[in-house]
């Protein structure tokens, strides 16, 4: 009996010693701890590839930021036909949309992700410049999108801009919000940054021409000519086109190949755009397309808008199941058609608007009319800026762009469709998002938007 | 000659022994008071002799060579009062005594199973509530969690959805937690188990783990609640224990059952009727002239054919779903093995058409003594639960709970071919039943449940106990959607299989020690070492572009899509020791100490401690009640102490990158959580008092109040998304739940022939926030949502917090909502309407059950009506059925919103006007949708007949028991507010979703020993 005593007694120690050992360290088989897991170049690629999967994402390039832009707008409405985009669609938004959350949220992230590679202590190399470049780059266009989508910047009376975030998990977590025109120079100084660590020869890419699934030399040339027209630095963004187009490493599809360039990916007259596989949902055709969800729906006015013979119109057709209209831009019902956020022709008409408004009308005249040209449609016979941005309406439609060049160009939005019209004038509150209550609830710093009350 | 000499032997064989050993016989059979059943397992004893017996298979017993003189016989048996009698027995004599245990609620000698051993109640100083054999055995439910609804107090189970095994959400107390699990320790046979479920998508139906337990295995089920009655399981005790007791062979010849029993089910409640075609029809030309769109009713021309009349609700249902089960068991045993052994069989089929549930489970307990001190037992149970199941719990096009209300009557269910109509449907959802009949939404769990207990009893008053507690499961979905109509028409058809297992082992050691001081003083010691450990893996991949239809593997998908797999796992080791002392068998204090450590945190705060002290009296044993022939029991307790609650995501102390991201083929990296490395524990602080009484011997009951305040709440404290992340946990904010719990039992009528019990239990909770963090300004860090405040001080957790609707305008047929949320001054504009606290929170205050049984001979009755009160419930997707116009065209709606509709000036009406389009926002959220959660429900109504053994054993055919019953379940249910039309039982969240509604039941069965 003595003996089984003491073995009992062993037992109990044995076991109470596994109390020093590691038997309550839990494994981590998928995630590796952020402190110590970004080492070397490879590392901070990876990162970069996060934030373009992050980009991906419904909330932001992988449908609703390019549907707010369109929605928006006298190019499309919400048929409300699944309940989606109806209060982007109707200016019916209150600070409990979960668009405005969603979005806010995911433009976030994707700024994490860049402060994550900006911030590493990763040895200097070229490599590693260039990879910080590119994170510099990703911050700036995430910020442009943000301050266009909630800061003040087409409403009257008011300039507050949205939070420049800088750094990851560390210093002020309660970001305030700089004016309009203080976040648009963080957004240059950023550009500029990336423009000056990058380096053309390390842009991925072959047969002279680029990789357009990542940010490029070429692609942030053409994120600053964006940029300086938005700002209105005319000269600048001349500058930053004509770079584009001098690299040669990117034309405009002709107009027999260029409905196809279209649901083929990488084609070569795009700069950036985002890759979508198999294992991402470009949710964009399941929105546009009558096959899925279905909810936005042409306008009639932009259908048409376009000539017998332009090639534009077999990108729009008239659904038969429904007689709607309908874009088939991204047309993988699959969800996995690329999303085209920077296009040669975007670059061709900043260029022709930038040399519009530096009084040169002759060469605008030549740049504008490249895109009909390119597209079996009559070209124009001046550059104004109302053709210019028809034009931009019809070679852009539905991808994101005519509500800002509306609210840039201090136009008011007026939409005539049966059950769907709108009409806001030039700085009305309506213009921006309202600051997502979840972000006012936790951020004493911000206050919330014009025109959607306390919160 | 002959015969003298007999009558002389017998003459001598009477009186010789006698004479030597002056000993007699005791001899007799133990029965249930309430139905006559013999009891097997029941322990017989002559205290002052401390000789005895347990009773055989038959309930019979034989304590013989007793000494003649008078002693007390003393019987027990787990979910009975003890019997005690004052006996003589003459020498020579046979003494037959027939002895009828009366089932117990609370019993006066109860014993109390904690899991870590056994207590007699009188002396527990915690709470429990026990739930026997008789209260859940034939009940036509899949899952054992269901039963016990309204059997206990301070539990509070409710359903989400119909789907047989699906999961039951269980508070013990009310809700301790804001962020944490809220879920009760489950212990099997004296092992923490694995609950829950364990299954990768969220979009079917839920199976869970209680649905492979069978409850004819089961002898007793203790709920533990309280510090005192939790404090052995400290660290996770928080959310209070239920421990589960398989039953056991007993010595004897072997004992043979067989039960079966048979049934239909239909819906509990129907919910709202949706629109007619007719009805539609009207609606719709109306809200097109309202619109303007239409000059009059008969120039709208709407779609309907002015035939098609298609109620989508009834076309998927089963009318016929059938519930069986079947149940054999052995038990027995001999002077040193005892063993029962069962198998189980059991189907019931959901109302949607194709879902159901199909169980097997086997088990054997065997206990073997080596020697005379050291026995070993091995709990064995192995189980199949294969569950066909739907997708439910939201708007899924492919959700028939869906299709009633979203898919229009003026769509036809078949085509002229006799085909089902897939394509000439007005909107996307999709034909519930070619969905059903199909997809494959298919969850198949294999459980196996193994515990092996070595006992040692080192000396006499030296237990040394090890215990191996092994729960495997494993868990197969399968997905398969069609490539013709439905989810995955557009990819030609896909096919997703899931595979999890969950492996988790439990190991104890454990001291027991008892030393008696004096006759006056008893002290009892426990020391116990207990690591545990839990592995999970998944495995998952999909694939999409079937080559074919009906082939349910991914070897038939044209186009991988999808490859996963994703492991953790966690542990914890706890050492627990403690001290019970005991006065006279009338007065008991215990102190517990646990001290744990838990992977969840960083190491430095990994570990924590907990405590509890308690102490019973029991007054009714002091002289001074003596002579009170009225008072047959009187205890008062109290207990407090401090427990823990762990019960969050792993690795949460972490700051981690994910490297789940791919973009374009690569393997893409993101930050995924901001970690704490100073999270740790949450604790709660618990006390209770308690008086139990019993009165004349017929009255029982008792009542408890209790405190449980929450501290260092493990809170997802929100962040700005300036950083990236939503939230972060961290340990913050105080909440209490405090209440009463109460509980009746009458023996109306107590005779030999007739008896009569009512009975009943009450609980009322009060839930609380106290205080959350701040604000770097000061404000609190409330954690708010569209439909109602997760949690704002002050407060109950889950408050509504919304507009208030002010009905309609009778003249203009516009909405109105009070400006403040409250009274006074209305508006039709509904940005002007301030969202405000409604009153209530999603949680029920009040809950319980009353119970009758009445047994005239062999015959019995007995209804069990359950009852909750206080809560509300919001209808989320009312906004869609109750447009007012907006979605008229495109799906059904409620025919309230038909039925009471404005129309013109004057009307006195409940809906605003319809108009096409529908732009007055009467259906955004607002307390419109809102309604009271009181109900009662007729939850069991039995009827049996147990036929007499006299009978049976004339037949002599071998069978010792037969009983025939009749159980109805859901027959009946009460909701308080009318124009509640959904089904009112909803888990904590409140919220009505679209879920397969909850069973009526209606079986008959029959049970037989032999």
């Amino acid at each position: 009996m003595k003996n089984l005593t003491r073995f009992l007694v062993g037992l109990l120690v044995v076991a109470g010693l596994s109390a020093c050992s590691n038997f309550l360290d839990p494994s981590t088989k998928q995630n590796k701890e952020t402190d110590k897991s970004i080492q070397d170049v490879s590392d901070l690629q990876s990162l970069i590839l996060g934030a373009y999967d992050r980009m991906n994402d419904t909330n932001y390039y992988g449908r609703d930021f390019v549907v707010y832009g369109a929605v928006r707008t006298d190019n499309a409405f919400s048929n409300a036909f699944s309940g989606r985009f109806i209060d982007p669609s109707e200016y019916t938004m209150n600070y409990n949309s979960g668009y405005a959350l969603g979005t806010w949220d995911k433009i976030y992230e994707v700024i994490a992700n860049a402060n994550l590679v900006i911030k590493s202590d990763v040895p200097n190399s070229p490599k590693v410049e260039y990879v910080k470049g590119q994170a510099y780059a990703i911050r700036a266009l995430a910020h442009m999108d943000l301050l266009r989508l909630f800061g003040q910047t087409y409403v009257s009376g008011d300039d507050r801009g949205v939070p420049y975030i800088t750094t990851y998990a560390e210093g002020n977590t309660t970001p305030s919000r700089g004016t309009v025109a203080e976040t648009w120079q963080k957004i240059g100084q950023d550009l500029k940054k990336a423009d000056e660590m990058m380096s053309p020869s390390l842009d991925a890419g072959s047969g002279g021409g680029i990789d357009p699934t990542t940010i490029t030399t070429v692609a942030v040339n053409a994120l600053r000519a964006r940029y300086f027209l938005n700002v209105g630095e005319y000269d600048k963004a001349e500058r930053e086109a004509e770079e584009v187009i001098q690299s040669g490493k990117v034309g405009l599809a002709s107009a027999s190949n260029y409905v196809s360039t279209w649901g083929s990916d990488g084609s070569s007259n795009t700069i950036f755009e985002l890759a979508f596989t198999g294992s991402d949902d470009n949710e964009l055709s399941y929105i546009y397309l009558d096959t899925n969800y279905g909810d936005i729906e042409l306008t009639p006015e932009l259908y048409n808008l376009y000539g017998a013979n332009d090639v534009r119109n077999e990108l729009m057709f008239v659904d038969s199941d429904s007689s709607s209209y309908r874009t088939s831009k991204y047309p993988d019902p699959n969800g996995t058609s690329n999303v085209q956020v920077i296009r040669y022709a975007e670059v061709i008409l900043i260029y022709a608007e930038a040399l519009a408004r530096t009084n040169e009308p002759a060469a605008a005249l030549t740049q504008l009319n490249k895109i009909p040209n390119h597209r079996n449609a009559s070209t124009y016979s001046s550059a104004t800026i109302d053709n210019i941005l028809l034009e931009r309406r019809k070679e852009l439609a539905m991808e994101g762009f005519r509500f800002y060049d509306l609210a840039r160009n201090n136009r008011d939005i007026v939409r005539s469709v049966s059950g769907h019209n709108i009409n806001i004038p030039y700085g009305s509150s309506e213009l921006a998002f309202p600051i997502p209550k979840s972000e006012l609830d936790v951020n004493p710093n911000l206050s919330q938007n014009k025109g959607y009350g306390g919160s | 000659m002959l015969k003298k000499l007999l009558c002389t032997l017998l003459f001598i064989g009477l009186f010789v022994p006698s004479a030597m050993a002056q000993s007699g016989t005791v001899k007799g059979k133990v029965i249930d008071s309430r139905n006559g059943e013999t009891i097997p397992g029941a322990n017989v004893l002559l205290v002052e002799l401390e000789r005895g017996a347990a009773t055989g298979p038959n309930g019979s017993f034989t304590i013989e060579d007793v000494p003649s003189g008078t002693y007390t016989l003393r019987v027990t048996f787990v979910g009975y009062a003890a019997y005690e009698q004052q006996v003589e027995i003459g020498a020579g004599e046979t003494l037959n005594k027939n002895i009828k245990l009366k089932p117990s609620k609370i019993g006066l000698e109860e014993v109390v199973v904690t899991g870590y051993g056994e207590v007699d109640e009188s002396e527990f100083t915690g709470s429990v509530s026990q739930v026997s054999t008789n209260d859940i055995e034939g009940i036509p439910v899949s899952s054992i969690s269901q039963s016990l609804q309204g059997k206990s107090t301070g539990l509070q189970i409710s359903s989400v959805s119909g789907t047989p095994g699906s999961v039951q959400d269980v508070n013990i107390r009310g809700i301790s937690s804001i962020n944490a699990s809220n879920n009760p320790l489950y212990v099997i046979d004296g092992v923490p188990v694995k609950s829950g479920e364990v299954q990768a998508s969220g979009a079917t139906s839920s199976l869970g783990l209680m649905a492979s337990l069978n409850s004819s295995n089961i002898s007793n089920i203790s709920v533990l609640k309280g510090a005192a009655a939790t404090a052995q399981y400290g660290a996770r005790g928080s959310n209070g224990v239920i421990v589960i007791t398989t039953k056991d062979g007993s010595a004897g010849e072997t004992n043979y059952s067989f039960s079966m029993q048979r049934g239909t089910s239909q819906r509990a409640v129907d919910g709202p009727e949706p629109l007619s075609a007719s009805q539609w029809d009207e609606l719709y030309r109306e809200a097109r002239v309202n619109a303007g769109l239409a000059p009059s009713m008969s120039a709208a021309q709407s779609p309907w054919d002015g035939q098609t009349n298609t109620n989508w609700g009834d076309v998927a249902t089963d009318d016929n779903a059938v519930t069986e089960e079947y149940n054999i068991s052995a038990s027995g045993g001999s002077e040193n093995s005892t063993y029962y052994a069962s198998i189980n069989y059991m189907q019931q089929e959901g109302l949607n058409k194709t879902t159901g549930l199909k169980r097997v489970n086997a088990r054997l307990n065997y206990s073997y003594d080596f020697a005379e001190n050291i026995t070993l037992s091995n709990k064995l149970s192995g189980s199949y639960v294969n569950q066909n199941g739907m997708l439910e719990g939201a708007a899924y096009f492919g959700n028939p709970a869906m299709a009633k209300y979203f898919m229009l009557p003026i769509d036809k269910v078949y085509n002229k071919d006799g085909s089902y109509n897939i394509d000439g449907l007005s909107n996307q959802v999709y034909h519930p039943l070619y969905i059903l009949e199909n997809n494959i939404n298919r969850k198949r769990t294999d459980r196996v449940v193994n515990n092996t207990t070595l006992e040692i009893d080192v000396s006499e008053n030296l237990i040394f106990t090890s215990k191996l507690g092994l729960d495997y499961v494993t868990n197969e979905e399968k997905y398969y959607d069609n490539p013709n109509h439905g989810d995955a028409a557009v990819e030609n058809g896909s096919i997703s299989d899931y595979y999890t297992r969950n492996f988790n082992w439990v190991w104890q050691n454990k001291l027991d020690y008892s030393l008696s001081v004096s006759a006056n003083h008893q002290l009892d010691f426990k020391l116990l070492q207990e690591a545990q450990q839990n592995k999970y893996y998944t495995i998952q991949a999909a694939g999409e572009n079937l080559a074919t239809t009906g082939l349910p593997n991914l070897a038939s998908t044209g186009k991988p899509t999808y490859a996963y797999s994703y492991s953790d796992d966690w542990s914890t080791l706890g050492f627990m020791g403690s001290v019970k002392y005991g006065y006279q068998d009338k007065a008991f204090i215990d102190g517990t100490y646990r001290y744990e450590g838990n992977s969840r945190f960083a190491p430095g705060n990994r570990w924590g401690s907990f405590w509890s002290v308690g102490s019973t009296y029991i007054l009714s044993k002091e002289s001074f009640f003596q002579d009170m022939d009225w008072l047959s029991f009187l205890k008062v307790r109290g207990s407090y102490g401090v427990t823990g609650n762990a019960s969050i995501g792993l690795n949460e102390y972490q700051s981690f990158l994910s490297y789940g991201g791919s973009y374009n083929g690569q393997a893409a990296v993101s930050p995924a959580q901001l970690g704490n490395e100073r999270l740790t524990w949450e604790k709660a602080t618990s006390m209770e008092g308690a008086l139990e009484f019993g009165f004349f011997n017929r009255i029982n009951g008792g009542i408890t109040y209790f405190y449980k305040k929450s501290t260092d709440l493990l809170y997802d404290v929100p962040l700005s998304r300036t950083t990236g992340h939503n939230e972060r946990r961290s340990n913050v904010g105080s909440l209490y739940n405090r209440g009463l719990e109460g509980n009746l039992s009458i023996d109306v009528i107590q005779s030999d022939d007739y008896q009569w019990n009512v009975g009943g239990n009450i609980t009322l909770v009060e839930n609380k926030i106290t205080e959350l963090p701040e604000y770097a300004n000061g404000e609190n860090i409330i954690i708010t949502g569209s439909y109602k405040h997760t949690a704002v001080e002050g407060y109950s957790i889950g408050t509504w917090h919304m507009p208030k609707w002010a009905g309609v305008d009778s003249q203009t047929g516009k909405p109105l909502w009070y400006v403040n949320g409250k009274d006074g001054a209305t508006t039709s504009d509904y940005s002007k309407a301030k969202a405000a606290y409604q009153g209530a929170s999603a949680m029920p205050t009040t809950y319980g059950s009353i119970n009758s049984r009445l047994s005239v001979k062999g015959f019995y009755a007995e209804a069990s009506l359950y009852y909750s009160f206080g809560n509300k419930v919001y209808d989320i997707w009312a906004d869609y059925m109750t447009s007012d116009g907006q979605y008229v065209g495109f799906f059904n709606q409620y025919q309230s919103q038909y039925k009471n509709r404005w129309q013109e000036p004057g009307d006195k009406a409940d809906n605003p006007q319809i108009i096409w389009g529908g732009n007055n926002q009467s259906n955004s959220l607002s307390s419109r949708y809102l309604y009271d959660g009181d109900y009662l429900r007729l939850q069991t109504l039995r009827f049996g007949y147990n036929v007499p053994s006299s009978f049976l054993s004339n037949l002599n055919v071998g069978v010792k028991s037969a009983s025939i019953y009749f159980v109805g379940r859901n027959l009946w249910t009460y909701a308080y507010d009318e124009d509640l039309q959904y089904d009112p039982e909803v888990n904590d969240s409140g919220y009505l979703d679209f879920y397969a509604a909850p069973l009526e039941t209606y079986t008959v069965g029959i049970k037989a020993n032999f």
